[in-house]
């Protein structure tokens, strides 16, 4: 059941829709300001100076190309697992930058947004929502859901009631058709 | 495109990520080297031959709010002219920062308001890191018209690993001013040594 809610064609879309504008958003900012970014990143202090301005010339980049491809729906796997794996390191670093209580601008969205410590708390739970969501579209975004093949097929299509996963109806629809 | 095996997708994405990146970093007028130069950053090595040079000043020097426009000479503001066309802000350890006090140097805290408020080096003024980057230099030009560009200006903050200072230090050293410290020791370090600090009003009453 949980399953094939997410991988719901239409939860899929709304996920790589928001994640994808999320991402090309925030990519904009930094995509001209290299410097500003990398200035974000060194003050972290997890990367070794060598590896700051490498990071902060391929990582805008790399949002806004996951971003386009995620919201055009092309190489979907491809995208939300660079955007996954982007995510969790945003997340390492935040949380460590929480942890010794950095005095950083996190760099997270715009660049003008310096964090104090309330601000890198809620950047840390931006992520972790948006890493769930990630998540789901790496992992369901290929399996297309029972209920859409049915649709597909034109079983259900003229069927009143949709199964849904939070309609009471749903959990009767299923067990009566398997 | 839905075609290629996820390894692959990876690979293009990363490949496409890495040539548009370093294409756009080389046309971008703020991009940056591939390697930076962050150790410079923090380097004090000047700071006692600049002492030196600041201990044969003999009063009165220049006020950082006298915008007369009567130029004095300021041994101080004979600084390295950076590529960019301001000279560059220099790391100070405590004892010049001490001397510049002395001088009457105009002290700016970069910390938050409640920070600045609860303390900071007598006479400092608070500037923001993040009330200053969002001002154009139009902005920031009217924003300091009231201080003197050939005054001592010293930025701090916190101390230890808080660098904000520097990258305030820098802001205001683009928009003219010739002679901006950075003491990375902060308000930490200069409160620890006892030298002078102010404490909110408003809590002494308390």
């Amino acid at each position: 059941m949980i399953k094939e809610s997410l991988s719901n064609k239409w939860l899929q879309i709304v996920f790589r829709i928001l994640i994808g504008t999320i991402f090309v958003y925030s990519s904009l900012s930094k995509l001209l300001d290299q410097e500003g970014f990398a200035k974000a990143i060194y003050n972290y202090r997890i990367l070794p100076d060598g590896l700051v301005n490498i990071a902060a010339i391929i990582i805008p980049m790399l949002e806004f190309l996951c971003g386009v491809l995620l919201l055009s729906g092309r190489m979907k796997k491809g995208s939300s697992f660079w955007i996954t794996t982007m995510l969790s390191v945003f997340l390492i670093a935040l949380i460590s930058a929480y942890a010794r209580g950095l005095d950083i601008s996190c760099g997270c969205f715009s660049l003008e947004t310096a964090g104090s410590k309330s601000d890198i708390l809620a950047r840390i739970i931006e992520d972790i929502f948006l890493l769930a969501g990630s998540l789901i579209v790496f992992i369901f975004c290929n399996k297309i859901a029972v209920t859409d093949v049915r649709n597909e097929e034109g079983d259900l299509k003229n069927d009143p009631v949709l199964p849904d996963s939070s309609h009471p109806a749903a959990t009767n629809t299923e067990t009566s058709n398997t | 495109m839905n075609n290629y095996s996820l390894p692959k997708q990876i690979g293009i994405i990363l490949l496409l990520a890495v040539v548009c990146g370093f294409a756009i970093n080389f046309v971008s007028s703020k991009g940056v080297p591939v390697v930076g130069d962050y150790q410079s950053r923090l380097s004090t090595a000047k700071s006692d031959s600049l002492l030196t040079k600041a201990n044969e000043i003999r009063l009165p020097m220049n006020d950082p709010y006298d915008t007369s426009g009567v130029k004095k000479i300021n041994p101080m503001s004979n600084r390295q002219l950076d590529p960019a066309g301001f000279y560059k802000p220099e790391n100070i350890k405590i004892d010049l920062a001490k001397k510049f006090f002395d001088l009457n140097a105009l002290f700016i805290d970069g910390r938050t308001p409640e920070e600045f408020k609860a303390g900071h080096i007598k006479g400092a003024i608070n500037i923001t890191y993040e009330e200053l980057t969002k001002l154009t230099k139009e902005e920031k030009t009217e924003k300091f018209r009231k201080y003197n560009k050939d005054g001592i200006l010293v930025c701090y903050c916190k101390g230890g690993k808080c660098e904000v200072s520097i990258d305030i230090a820098y802001g205001i050293a683009k928009i003219g001013f010739n002679s901006v410290n950075i003491y990375l020791g902060g308000y930490q370090e200069w409160e620890d040594a006892g030298y002078p600090v102010e404490k909110n009003p408003i809590e002494k009453i308390q």
